[in-house]
C-alpha cells in the first residue's frame, strides 16, 4: 500500500473541498427548481385537466342517473328509494347499537367494580348478565356493519337494476357513464399514487442520509468522515421534501389515497372500524406533522452542528462534536420509531386490512442500501468534476461497496422473511397483500424486484475488485438506486391497480408506467436536487474540523 | 573420525526484532530478484504480501466454487426427495416449494464454502507439515513470540552463500544464520 | 469527560487497545503463563462446574431410563423447557460469532482481546443447545438417523418443509463453521504454545494441533484470506441460524408466534443475551488471570453499549408486536398479548420486561458501563430475562390457544429444572477446560493491533 503520500487534516488542498465560484454544483439549486417546476407543473397541469374531466364525467353520470330515474317511473323510483332508505336504516341501526354498547359498557364497569369490591354471588351473577349483554351487543354490531355494507352495495345495484328493467340501451348508457366516471376517478387517483411513490422515494433518500449520519456518530466510525458531509446534505433535503408531503394532510388527497378515510366504508367494515382510533384523518395529520418535524429537526441538528463546526474555534468544535455523539443514541431511537410509524401511515395503511410487524424494518432496509449507493454515485460525480480527489479515495469506495453489499443481503433477508412467513402460514388476511402483487402484469415486477434487489447486486458486488473500481461500483449503485424506486412503486401502485381491477370488473391487474410517474419523479426530484445543491453550495465539502478527519483520510482496507 | 560429513544446507535465515525491519528487508530481497524465499512472522504484518511481491491468493475462487456446489446439492437434494422420489403434499404447498427450500440450501452453501475456506487454505499451505528445516534453528522458536525471520533457500537461482548473506546483513538483521536441512 | 488513564492515540484520537505499552513478548507471557500454572481459583470454578455437570448427568440418565414423561409437558403445552433451553443456548452462542466475525468485518480492533474466548463460548453454548433436541427425542441414539436426510424404513424422507429439519441443518452448520473458524484462529497460537512447551506431552499435543505452523508469510496470505472470507460467511450464517430458529415459531399460525418481525427480533435477542454471557465470563476471567490490561475497561464499555443497543432493538420488537396485535384487529392476537401481561404467566412476562428492557437502561450512564459490579449484575439479569422471553413466547401462546376447552397450565417438573441447571454445568466445565489448556486470548491477533505491528509505525505522516 505504501502510504507515503497520505493526506492529513491540515494538508487537504482547499480547492478540492471548496466549491469554485462557477462550479456546476452551485447551479444545482437553479437546475433543481427548473426541474421541479417542469415536473410538478406538468403533472399538476395534467392532473387539473383530469380533475375537470372527472367533474364532467360525474356530471354526465348524474345526468344519466336522472334519465334513469325519470324513465323508471314510479315503480323504479320506489325501488331506488327503498334501497336508499334501507341504507339509511342500516346506518341508523348501527348508530343505535353503538350507543347501546356505550351504555352497557358503563354498566359493565360498574359491575366489575362491584365484584372486585364484594365478590358476592349476587354481584357475580349481575356481572355475568351484563357481560352477556355486552358480548351480544358486540356481535350485533358486527352483524350490523355487515348489513350496512350489504345496504351500500344494494344502493349501488338498485339503480343499475332499475336501468336494466326500464330499457337495455338506457342500462348500457348507465354502465358506460358509470365506467367513464370510474376511469376518470382512477386518473385522478393515479396522479396522487404516482406522487406518493415519488415522494416516498425521495423521502427514503433523505431518511437514509439521516440514518447514515446518526449511525456514524453513534459508533464513532473513522472511515466515513470524508463522506459524512455529503450524507448530511442529503439528509437536509428532508425539510424541503416534507413540505411536499403536506397535500397528504388535506381532505381531498387523503380521500383519493387512503381507503380508511371513507367514513361510510369504514362504518361498514368491522376491521376498519376497529382501527379507527389510529386510522382517522385527524390523528393521521397530527402524526404526520410530528414525524415531519422530528425528521426535519434531527436532520437540522446534525447538519447545523457539523457545518457550524467548520468555522468555529477549537473549543466549540469539540463541544459540538461531543453534542452530536451524545445525541446520536436518542436520535436513533426517535428515528426508528418515527420512521416505522411514518411508513405504517403512508405505505402500510394504503391497504388498511393488512399488517406486518416487519414493515418498518423493510422500509429501513431499502433506505439503508440506497443511501450507500447514492453516496457512491455522488462521490463519483464530485471526482469527475474535479473535487475531493485523494480526499475520498479507493478505500472509501471499497467501504461504500461493502456496505452496499451488506445491506443488499440485509434487504433480501428482511424482504424474504416477511414474504416467507406469510406464504408459509397461508392466512388469507395476510397473503392477499402479496397475492395481488404477483398477479397478471405485476408478476413481472415482483420478479424484477427479486432479481434487481438481490440476485444482480449480490453477485455483482461480491468481488473485491468491483468494489475497488469506481466505475464498476457506480454501475451497481445505479441499479440499487433505480431498484429503490421500483420497490416503492411495487409497494404503492398495486393498491390502486387492485382497486381499479375490482371496481371496473376487469379483475386484471394492470401495470401502467405513465406520464405522472415520470413527471412527479422529475418534480419532486427537482426539489430534492435544489435542496441538496443549496446545502452543498453553502459549506465545505467535508467536515473540516472533525477530530477523526485524519484517520478517515488515511485508513486502509484489508 | 576422519570423515567430515558435509551437512546439507537449507538456506540462510535472518532474524529481526521489529515488523518495520522485516518489512523493509522483504522489499530489498524482493527487489534483489529472489523468488524461493519466505518471511516468517508471529502475526500477519500489514502490507508484507506486497513487500514480498506475492500474487493474490486463488482461495476466493475455490471458496466460491465450493459454495455453488453446496447450493446445487441443497436444491437437488430437496428437489429429488420432495418432487421425484417420494412426493408428499404437506400443508397444501406445491411439491417444489422453493420458498421452503431456501433455508437448507442456504446452510449447505455456507457449509461447503466454509470447508472450501478451511481445507482450501490448508491445502494451499500444504499443512499439516510437522517437520520443516527451520525448526532445526533454536532461535526460530521465537517466531511465534516476538521475532521476525526471512529465510532464503539454496534452491533459489540467485542464491550465493556470501552475496546472500551480505544482502541479509545489510537489511538490518540482528542475526543471520545458516540453516541445516 | 475523560476518565483517568485514558491515553489517546495521537493519530486517531482513540484509546490504546492494550494498556501499559507491553512488548510482543509481554503479551505472549501474559496470555500463556496462566495456562502453564493455573491458580486455585481455576480449581474452585472447575470443581463447582463439574458438580453441576453431575446434576445434568443424573437428569439425563433418569431421562433415558424413564422416558420424556418425567418432564412437565402436557396438552396443549407440548413445547416446554427443552425448546426454551435450546433457543436460549443457541442465542448465547451468537455473540461469539458476532464478536469474531462481524466486528472483524467492521474493523473493530478491540475485538481481538475477547474473540477467542467468545468463539469458545459459542462452541460450548451450541453443544449445550444441541443436547436438547437430541435428548428430547426420547431415544436419542436413533435421533441422528431421524434428523438427517436419510429415508426411513418406509422410504419416506424427512420433511424439508419443516423448520425443525431446517434447524438440524442450520445448527449443525453453525457448530461446524464455528468450530472451524475457532480452530483456524487457534493454529498460530497453538504454535506459540508448542514453542513454549516445557513438557514433551504438551509439545507433541500442541505440535500436532498447530499442524506445523511456522508463521510463513506465504501461509499468512492464504490464512488471512480464509479468515476474512470465513468472517464474511459466518455473518450471514449467524443471522440465518437464529432466523431459522425463529421460524420454528413464526411459520405457525399461533397468535403470538406468527409475526413477521420474529427473524431479526430473535437475532437481536440472541446477540443481546450472548454479549451478556460474554460479560459474565470475561469479568472473572480478566481479574483471576491478570488480563485486565488486555481486556480493558474500554472493552467492557463497548460490550455494554452493544447490550444497550440490542436490548433497545428487542424493545422495539416488543413495541411492534404490541401495536400490530391491536392494529391487526385480530381478536386472538390481541388476547394473546393481554394474556401475556395479565394472565397466568404475568410474573414471567414482567420478569422478562424488567430484565430485558429496564435493566440495560442503566448503561446510558458512563459510570455504570465502566463498573465491573454493575456490568456483572446486569449481565445476569439479561440472561435471566432472555430465558424468560423464550419461556413467555413458547408457553403463553400454547397454554391458551384458539380453543378454550384445550387450555391448561404448564408446570415444569424437578427434572426440567435439573436439566436446565445441569446444562450450565456442562457449559462452565467446558469453558474451564478451555481456559486451562488453550490460550484464552488471540495472541497473534492482539499483537497485530498493537502500534508496533504496523510496519509504518513512527514514519513521518506528512
Amino acid at each position: 500500500m505504501g502510504g507515503h503520500h497520505k493526506l492529513t487534516a491540515s494538508t487537504v488542498p482547499a480547492d478540492q473541498v471548496e466549491l469554485a465560484k462557477g462550479s456546476m454544483w452551485r447551479k444545482l439549486p437553479g437546475i433543481g427548481l427548473v426541474l421541479a417546476l417542469a415536473g410538478l407543473g406538468g403533472a399538476f397541469g395534467i392532473h387539473s385537466g383530469n380533475t375537470k374531466a372527472l367533474h364532467d364525467a360525474e356530471a354526465q353520470f348524474e345526468a344519466v342517473r336522472g334519465e334513469v330515474l325519470t324513465a323508471a317511473g314510479a315503480e323504479g323510483a320506489k325501488q331506488i328509494e327503498a334501497a336508499e332508505k334501507h341504507f339509511e336504516e342500516a346506518q341508523a341501526h348501527l348508530e343505535e347499537l353503538k350507543k347501546n354498547q356505550a351504555e352497557i359498557a358503563g354498566r359493565r364497569e360498574g359491575a366489575v367494580a362491584a365484584v372486585k369490591g364484594s365478590p358476592t354471588p349476587e354481584n357475580k351473577r349481575h356481572f355475568t348478565e351484563v357481560q352477556q349483554e355486552f358480548s351480544d351487543t358486540t356481535l350485533a354490531i358486527v352483524k350490523a356493519r355487515k348489513a350496512l355494507s350489504h345496504a351500500v352495495e344494494g344502493k349501488e345495484h338498485a339503480e343499475e337494476a332499475v336501468a336494466q328493467s326500464v330499457a337495455p340501451e338506457l342500462a348500457e348508457k348507465y354502465e358506460e357513464a358509470h365506467k367513464a366516471e370510474l376511469l376518470a376517478h382512477n386518473d385522478v387517483q393515479q396522479f396522487w399514487y404516482s406522487y406518493l411513490t415519488a415522494f416516498m422515494f425521495f423521502l427514503s433518500l433523505g431518511l437514509g442520509g439521516l440514518f447514515f449520519v446518526i449511525v456514524q456518530h453513534l459508533v464513532r466510525a473513522g472511515w466515513s468522515i470524508v463522506v459524512r458531509r455529503i450524507a448530511e446534505n442529503v439528509a437536509i433535503t428532508l425539510p424541503a421534501v416534507c413540505i411536499l408531503g403536506i397535500p397528504f394532510l388535506t381532505h381531498d388527497v387523503a380521500h383519493y389515497l387512503f381507503h380508511w378515510t371513507h367514513s361510510v366504508a369504514v362504518e361498514a367494515d368491522q376491521m376498519l372500524a376497529w382501527k379507527q382510533a389510529y386510522l382517522n384523518p385527524e390523528f393521521f395529520n397530527i402524526r404526520m406533522i410530528a414525524f415531519m418535524l422530528i425528521w426535519s429537526g434531527l436532520a437540522y441538528f446534525f447538519y447545523s452542528n457539523s457545518v457550524a463546526s467548520d468555522t468555529a474555534p477549537q473549543a466549540e468544535v469539540e463541544k459540538r462534536f461531543h453534542r452530536m455523539r451524545y445525541m446520536s443514541a436518542p436520535a436513533l431511537f426517535l428515528f426508528a420509531l418515527s420512521a416505522t410509524f411514518g411508513v405504517f401511515d403512508l405505505l402500510m395503511s394504503l391497504d388498511p386490512h393488512w399488517f406486518s410487524t416487519m414493515f418498518g424494518v423493510y422500509f429501513f432496509a431499502g433506505s439503508a442500501v440506497t443511501i450507500h449507493a447514492l453516496l457512491a454515485l455522488l462521490v463519483l460525480a464530485f471526482h469527475q468534476s474535479g473535487y475531493l480527489r485523494e480526499v475520498i479515495n479507493i478505500e472509501h469506495y471499497h467501504d461504500l461497496g461493502k456496505l452496499m453489499f451488506g445491506f443488499t443481503v440485509f434487504w433480501t433477508y428482511i424482504g424474504f422473511s416477511q414474504y416467507f412467513l406469510i406464504w408459509y402460514a397461508n392466512i388469507p388476511e395476510e397473503t392477499m397483500w402479496f397475492a395481488y402483487r404477483i398477479k397478471d402484469d405485476f408478476l413481472a415486477l415482483s420478479v424484477l424486484l427479486c432479481l434487481g434487489r438481490f440476485a444482480v447486486p449480490f453477485f455483482y458486488l461480491l468481488r473485491r475488485p468491483v468494489k475497488r473500481n469506481p466505475m464498476l461500483l457506480a454501475v451497481g449503485a445505479v441499479i440499487i438506486v433505480f431498484m429503490q424506486f421500483v420497490d416503492h412503486y411495487w409497494l404503492v401502485q398495486p393498491v390502486l391497480a387492485h382497486h381499479f381491477a375490482a371496481e371496473s370488473g376487469s379483475h386484471h391487474m394492470e401495470l401502467v408506467v405513465g406520464a405522472f410517474d415520470y413527471l412527479t419523479l422529475l418534480g419532486i426530484g427537482g426539489v430534492f436536487i435544489a435542496a441538496f445543491g443549496y446545502a452543498t453550495g453553502r459549506s465545505c465539502l467535508i467536515p473540516r474540523k472533525d477530530p477523526r478527519l485524519t484517520e478517515s483520510l488515511q485508513f486502509e482496507n484489508f | 573420525m576422519s570423515k567430515v560429513k558435509r551437512k546439507k544446507v537449507y538456506g540462510l535465515a535472518a532474524e529481526y526484532d521489529t515488523a518495520k525491519g522485516v518489512y523493509h528487508a522483504c522489499e530489498k530481497v524482493r527487489d534483489a530478484g529472489y523468488t524461493v524465499w519466505d518471511a516468517h512472522t508471529p502475526f500477519p504484518v500489514h502490507g508484507l504480501d506486497k513487500a514480498m511481491g506475492l500474487k493474490p491468493s486463488v482461495l476466493p475462487w475455490i471458496i466460491f466454487a465450493m459454495g455453488m456446489t453446496g447450493m446445487t446439492i441443497g436444491i437437488s437434494l430437496q428437489y429429488w426427495t420432495s418432487v421425484v422420489d417420494y412426493p408428499t403434499i404437506i400443508a397444501g404447498k406445491p411439491l417444489f416449494s422453493w420458498q421452503a427450500f431456501v433455508p437448507v440450501t442456504f446452510e449447505l452453501t455456507i457449509l461447503l464454502s466454509a470447508f472450501g475456506a478451511v481445507f482450501g487454505m490448508l491445502g494451499l499451505n500444504k499443512l499439516p507439515q510437522l517437520y520443516h528445516p527451520l525448526f532445526n534453528l533454536p532461535a526460530f522458536s521465537r517466531v511465534t513470540d516476538d521475532r521476525f525471520f526471512i529465510a532464503i533457500e539454496v534452491d533459489d537461482p540467485n542464491y550465493d552463500e556470501t552475496r546472500t548473506r551480505k544482502l541479509l546483513e545489510s537489511t538490518g538483521a540482528i542475526n543471520v544464520y545458516e540453516v541445516e536441512d | 469527560m475523560a476518565v483517568a488513564a485514558d491515553k489517546l492515540d495521537p493519530l486517531s484520537g482513540r484509546k490504546d487497545l492494550v494498556e501499559g505499552h507491553p512488548t510482543f513478548h509481554d503479551v505472549t507471557e501474559a496470555v500463556c503463563a496462566p495456562i502453564e500454572s493455573p491458580s486455585w481459583r481455576w480449581w474452585v470454578a472447575f470443581l463447582m462446574s463439574l458438580s453441576v455437570l453431575g446434576i445434568l448427568g443424573i437428569a439425563l440418565a433418569y431421562l433415558f431410563y424413564e422416558g420424556v414423561g418425567i418432564w412437565g409437558l402436557n396438552n396443549p403445552v407440548d413445547w416446554g423447557y427443552a425448546i426454551v433451553n435450546f433457543v436460549f443456548w443457541v442465542g448465547i452462542g451468537h455473540a461469539g460469532t458476532l464478536i469474531s466475525a462481524v466486528l472483524f468485518l467492521f474493523r473493530q480492533k478491540w475485538r481481538t482481546s475477547i474473540n477467542r474466548a467468545s468463539e469458545a463460548m459459542t462452541i460450548f453454548a451450541v453443544i449445550c443447545a444441541l443436547m436438547f433436541p437430541l435428548v428430547h427425542t426420547g431415544r436419542p441414539w436413533l435421533a441422528a438417523y431421524w434428523l438427517l436426510p436419510l429415508p426411513n424404513q418406509m422410504d419416506i424422507w424427512p420433511n424439508f418443509r419443516s423448520p425443525l429439519l431446517w434447524d438440524v441443518f442450520a445448527v449443525s452448520t453453525y457448530f461446524t463453521v464455528s468450530l472451524l473458524f475457532w480452530y483456524v484462529g487457534l493454529i498460530p497460537d497453538l504454535a506459540t504454545m508448542r514453542d513454549r512447551a516445557k513438557t514433551k506431552t504438551r509439545r507433541i499435543a500442541y505440535g500436532i494441533f498447530s499442524l506445523g505452523w511456522r508463521g510463513s508469510n506465504r501461509h499468512w496470505q492464504h490464512y488471512e484470506k480464509a479468515y476474512l472470507i470465513l468472517a464474511g460467511l459466518a455473518t450471514p450464517l449467524v443471522l440465518s441460524v437464529h432466523t431459522i430458529v425463529s421460524f420454528d415459531f413464526a411459520v405457525s399460525q399461533l397468535p403470538g408466534w406468527h409475526t413477521t418481525i420474529f427473524p431479526p427480533y430473535f437475532v437481536a435477542g440472541a446477540i443481546f443475551s450472548g454479549f451478556a454471557m460474554v460479560l459474565t465470563l470475561m469479568l472473572p476471567l480478566r481479574s483471576w488471570f491478570g488480563l485486565k490490561h488486555i481486556i480493558t475497561v474500554k472493552h467492557l464499555e463497548n460490550m455494554a453499549k452493544v447490550i444497550l443497543l440490542t436490548g433497545t432493538l428487542v424493545g422495539y420488537a416488543y413495541a411492534m408486536e404490541f401495536f400490530i396485535a391491536w392494529y391487526s384487529g385480530n381478536p386472538y392476537e390481541s388476547y394473546a398479548f393481554a394474556n401475556r401481561l395479565f394472565g397466568d404467566y404475568w410474573w414471567a412476562y414482567w420478569t422478562m420486561v424488567s430484565c430485558n428492557v429496564l435493566s440495560p437502561q442503566v448503561f446510558w450512564f458512563k459510570k455504570a458501563r465502566r463498573s465491573v459490579l454493575v456490568l456483572f449484575i446486569v449481565s445476569i439479569f439479561v440472561n435471566i430475562g432472555m430465558w424468560f422471553e423464550r419461556f413467555v413466547i413458547t408457553v403463553t401462546s400454547l397454554h391458551h390457544d384458539f380453543l378454550p376447552s384445550s387450555w391448561d397450565y404448564y408446570s415444569p417438573t424437578i427434572w426440567d429444572a435439573a436439566t436446565l441447571l445441569g446444562s450450565f454445568g456442562l457449559f462452565f466445565t467446558l469453558f474451564c477446560l478451555f481456559v486451562r489448556y488453550l490460550p484464552s486470548i488471540a495472541i497473534a491477533e492482539v499483537k497485530s493491533v498493537m502500534p508496533e505491528a504496523d510496519p509504518h509505525h513512527g514514519d513521518d505522516h506528512e
